[in-house]
């Protein structure tokens, strides 16, 4: 273990910037036509249902406005954006086979490693598709299925064209739309009733392509009984050119069943990050959400949880570190719209050197919602004048017979705190930097190790001002 | 012929504006143990936090010597490192960090060396032991939810920890009960070693049980107004501190 | 048109953005509806009482360029309205070092005659200036009276005003209005507020503390009975060094009233050292009540200290069950509990006859709902 922290000290933002030569199979042009749409959609030889989806999706995104509330989307301009890059290879289950320079990217990553030692099965995109699957036997055996979206479309149909974007419909927001007509890789997990998944899955998502958009779609479906704790890690090198993720991650938790979706997002700061995360809970079913966002330029990223069966439960643990040049409004929607759900929420915020970091939530608690509770804790740290912190929560009730608790703080470090650490031997600089630590530390206690340290490596490196 | 671990003349400290302290002297040589008692307000733990750095504090007149080194412009971790140790009256409560890592990073800091795992969890085990502190306290974070007494063993753990040159213990019997003032005062006296000189702040004696207190200083409104040796202590719980003055 | 038999006034409805930073459009919080009527001719109703050393000017001439208003459009959407109808304006003028034991009284009480008020008041409070001013608002039961107001309140360097305003408007009335202050150096505000009556109450209060070591401490009453929709929006803004405020809302939502309240504390960049504290408790008593909350916080400056909490529930069942186990009913423990809620901040009026209408204005709303 001591060598692992080693290593990744000596890793700065670079590891992130390692740019591969921008070679691929095919490339649609730049903007969004039909002409694109269709041309996306055979490529991936799909059924028609699909390409009717993508259609009606690119007739929802012209007739939708943008939002007229949070950051100001008007640096992206669609017309630039290339919707569809295909690498150079096609899906693989075995390292060996994956071309070179992809995989070494992967490797550097710590992918590989992590899936040796930890992790019961990985997918890997590169640009518009999933280069890399594999899942452990044992798990395939015992019915579980994990594979990219393109592949679920085909074998899985029946279930896919269930449950893809009735979640997240297209009509949703503009974003959804955009997603629903050029969406691209992404993975669909299915645990079967009773089947506990003992390691995690992990997706990784890697842009390579400059000038970019990346729209993966993740579909897991968790049946009675079961569990899993998915793993979702992104990230892309920077560019000097505006690049788009508009992803969608679509969560059906059954009766009993508990899913831990974790993500650590570290976009490359010239990214537009406007994912959309929705879970369904059933019955005294559990979604956790572990968020921490790092990255990109601007963030538009709101995990939801509907608890419609009784006794289903949220918990959403996130944290935001806005640096220099980053508006990133995250934040988390609940409703509960049965008896006795309840909903935790603990989110906190760092804002440095002008970063400017919006919470923005809803809890909205349902005629029919007797019984259930919410509790809302949302703290910030400024860490100077010129950066900003707002915190935009909203309750909506509609039933007596509720707990609701909301409390939200807004400080800095405060100077008694460096002092004491100092009077101990630590510069400014490291009483600075353990504050900030402990401050995530209770998002830091949910995360699997490595992404723990890579969080507390990100947050040292975000103190010193190293990530440009 | 002992050396002057810290020489303190004419200092004069103010704080927003206010003056707190008027020209106080102090001279500490290495291995003394000195008590500093006074009225509420006098300047008392004005006094160690200046010492201690307190950029809250501002010294404008006067000198401030450590090791024969002028100190006045070193930065609070500089002069942690070169040995100066403050157990706080009210000790800062920092959230996620534990106190096992905490005091482990201290004491990398103060000994400029990388601290050896094993032997370290082991010392801080018997310390904790010595203190009759619940070993789980070791995962938990620095003082949050610590009552009173725990939050003065936590430091005095740090200070056996850390094994400073110069140990300032500001009331650190305050708030606490008579056995956990005797249990203290034993590991201050158990630990402490020759070298080791004291500025100790208190109203209640007892935790000077167990020392060799070699003087006794009154500091009231901003000076020092008599000194004398372990003497005086009683003069004082029996005539008040008005009567000290000169 | 006024109707010549029943005297009633013809009302528009209009939307206006009161959220100071918007948010998810389905929740509807943005926005508020304000309520403008069409009629040319108003009532002078408002009344004001005060002791010798206070001015009263008949104009508000003087501070006609005075933005305090955070809500530009509903602003301008009334002054319109005060274009078009007429309004009684009125600066009050409390000179510099006045101290007197004596309040300033204003009241506006409708009676049958009447038909609408629209009025644009000014309070100046001197330089160390220490003062108590009461507002009221009263009507009879007979109609659909109209009530619109202004009030813009200046605390020079030092001074201090204890501003209590409670409106028991009848349940046909249309209340509405906009409130802002200005804290000048070491100025305190401290301002309770009880805007009971009316059909569904629409407030918006704005404090800036604009002067260094400015305070404003605020307590805000509200009762939500029957079917009405009360909509509130406050902020208090932190812009000199060292300012503090601190705004406690107190709720009780009855019968199938619906609640927004959007409220606001806003750190500018260079507001070092403040310190704002916002918090809301509300006792529903109803399960078919809406009760929305927006407890927002804006912030550009560290060196503050920021905080707000919000609880929302019903009643306590083991206080009610001990209550009872003491000989009440369910509904005299209920309004017992309710009572409790205010008892705080009823405890710091001085005046008797308010409290008093307060308390009997809430035993009046839950009886409704048996």
């Amino acid at each position: 273990m001591e060598k692992e922290k080693t290593r990744l000290e000596d890793v700065s933002r670079a590891l992130y910037d390692i740019k591969n030569p921008d070679v691929f199979q095919f490339k649609t042009a730049s903007g969004l036509t039909e002409d694109i749409v269709r041309e996306i959609s055979s490529q991936k030889n799909e059924p028609d249902w699909m390409l009717a989806h993508r259609l009606k999706s690119l007739e929802n995104y012209h007739k939708i406005k943008m939002p007229v509330w949070g950051p100001s989307l008007e640096e992206l301009n669609m017309d630039d954006i290339v919707t569809y890059v295909r690498p150079k290879t096609d899906l693989k289950n075995d390292w060996k086979d994956v071309p070179e320079d992809i995989k070494n990217t992967f490797e550097r990553l710590g992918i590989q490693k992590a899936e040796q030692e930890s992790l019961a099965g990985v997918g890997a995109q590169y640009d518009s598709e999933v280069v890399y699957h594999n899942m452990r036997e044992d798990l395939l055996k015992q019915g579980v299925v994990y594979t990219d979206m393109e592949n679920a479309v085909q074998e899985y149909e029946h279930i896919v064209k269930e449950h893809f974007m009735k979640l997240v419909p297209p009509s949703d927001h503009k974003f959804a739309a955009l997603h629903g007509a050029v969406w691209s890789g992404g993975s669909f997990v299915y645990v079967p009733e009773g089947v506990h998944v003992d390691f995690p899955l992990q997706s990784y998502f890697r842009l390579n392509a400059p000038g970019a958009g990346q729209f993966e779609h993740t579909l897991i479906i968790v049946e009675k009984n079961a569990s899993l704790h998915f793993i979702e890690g992104c990230s892309a090198p920077k560019y000097n050119q505006i690049n788009l993720h508009a992803g969608c991650v679509e969560l059906f938790v059954r009766e009993n069943a508990k899913l831990r979706y974790s993500t650590i997002e570290n976009w490359s700061k010239n990214m537009m990050n406007l994912n959309t995360k929705r879970a369904l809970v059933d019955k005294n079913g559990t979604i956790e959400w572990i968020s921490g966002t790092f990255g990109s330029h601007i963030t538009m990223l709101y995990p939801s949880s509907i608890l419609r069966g009784e006794g289903a439960k949220s918990e959403f643990t996130g944290i935001t570190f806005a640096s220099k040049g980053q508006h990133l409004d995250t934040g988390t929607k609940v409703v509960h719209a049965a008896k006795n759900t309840s909903s935790t929420i603990h989110s906190k915020s760092i804002s440095k050197d002008g970063g400017k970091s919006v919470y923005r939530s809803s809890v909205v608690m349902n005629e029919n919602a007797t019984g259930s509770k919410s509790s809302v804790i949302c703290e910030s740290l400024m860490m100077d004048a010129i950066s900003r912190a707002d915190t935009i929560p909203v309750m909506d009730i509609r039933n007596d017979e509720i707990d609701i608790g909301h409390e939200a703080k807004i400080g800095r470090i405060s100077d008694d705190a460096i002092f004491y650490l100092m009077s101990r031997g630590l510069t400014e600089q490291e009483a600075k930097a353990m504050i900030v630590r402990g401050f995530v530390e209770p998002i830091a206690k949910e995360l699997p190790l490595e992404y723990a340290v890579e969080m507390n490596q990100l947050i040292t490196l975000e103190l010193e001002g190293t990530i440009g | 012929m002992q050396k002057n671990i810290l020489e303190i003349k004419d200092l004069q400290v103010e704080i927003e504006g206010k003056n707190i302290l008027r020209g106080l002297d102090l001279s500490i040589k290495e291995g003394e143990i000195h008590v500093i008692m006074g009225p509420n307000g006098a300047g008392k733990s004005t006094l160690a936090n200046v010492i201690m750095g307190d950029p809250r504090y501002e010294i404008t007149e006067g000198s401030l010597f450590y090791q024969g080194e002028d100190i006045k412009d070193d930065r609070t971790d500089e002069r942690a490192r070169k040995g100066i140790f403050l157990s706080f009256q009210a000790p800062e409560e920092i959230q996620g960090v534990s106190l096992e890592n905490f005091i482990k990073a201290a004491k990398g800091a103060v000994s400029k060396e990388p601290v050896k795992l094993f032997p370290f969890k082991e010392e801080l085990k018997e310390k904790m032991e010595s203190l009759k502190m619940d070993p789980s306290y070791a995962k938990r974070y620095l003082n949050v939810g610590f009552s009173g007494g725990e939050k003065k063993k936590s430091e005095i753990l740090q200070m056996m920890m850390l094994q400073p040159k110069l140990i300032m213990l500001d009331e650190t019997d305050s708030g606490l009960d008579v056995d956990a003032v005797k249990l203290i005062s034993e590991n201050i006296a158990r630990s402490r070693q020759e070298h080791q000189s004291m500025l100790i702040i208190t109203h209640v004696t007892k935790i000077l049980q167990k020392l060799d207190v070699d003087y006794v200083h009154v500091l009231s409104e901003g000076k020092i107004i008599r000194t004398g040796d372990a003497s005086i202590i009683e003069e004082i719980s029996n005539d008040g501190f008005m009567a000290m003055s000169r | 048109m006024i109707d010549k038999n029943t005297q009633q006034n013809t009302q528009v409805s209009s939307k206006v953005t009161t959220i100071p930073v918007r948010t998810w459009s389905w929740l509807h919080v943005n926005d508020t509806t304000i309520t403008t009527i069409e009629e040319k001719e108003v009532q002078e109703i408002l009344q004001i009482q005060v002791p010798q050393e206070i001015e009263i000017v008949h104009s508000i001439q003087e501070y006609q360029n005075l933005e305090i208003l955070c809500d530009k459009k509903a602003e301008d959407a009334y002054l319109e309205q005060f274009q078009k109808s007429g309004v009684t304006e009125r600066t009050i003028k409390i000179p510099k070092d006045y101290r007197g034991e004596e309040a300033i009284r204003i009241t506006t009480d409708f009676k049958q005659h009447h038909s609408a008020s629209i009025e644009d008041l000014v309070i100046m409070a001197g330089k160390h200036s220490d003062s108590t001013v009461y507002l009221e608002g009263y009507s009879d039961d007979s109609k659909e009276y109209y009530h619109l107001g202004r009030i813009r309140v200046i605390l020079e360097e030092g001074a201090s005003l204890k501003l209590v305003k409670a409106q028991f408007y009848s349940d046909k009335t249309s209340h509405q209005e906009v409130f802002g202050a200005l804290l000048k150096e070491n100025a305190t505000l401290h301002l309770i507020d009880a805007p009971l009556g009316s059909k569904g109450s629409v407030q918006n209060w704005n404090i800036i503390m604009e002067g260094r070591e400015s305070e404003a401490s605020v307590d805000l009453l509200y009762i939500g009975d029957q079917e009405k929709q009360l909509d509130f929006t406050s902020r208090l803004e932190f812009r000199g060094e060292k300012t503090n405020g601190e705004l406690r809302i107190k709720g009780i939502l009855l019968g199938k009233s619906r609640k927004i309240l959007r409220d606001t504390l806003d750190f500018i960049s260079g507001a070092r050292g403040s310190v704002g504290r916002e918090v809301e408790d509300v006792l529903m008593l109803s399960g078919k009540v809406r009760n929305l909350s927006v407890p927002l916080l804006l912030c550009g400056e560290d060196d503050v200290v920021g905080e707000h909490a919000a609880t929302s529930g019903k009643s306590d069942e083991k206080v009610l069950f001990y209550l009872m186990s003491r000989g009440l009913t369910e509904e005299e423990a209920k309004l017992l509990l309710a009572e409790s809620k205010f008892a705080a901040v009823l405890d710091q009026l001085e005046d008797g006859n308010i409290k008093e209408q307060i308390l009997h204005y809430l035993q009046k709303a839950m009886k409704k709902e048996d």
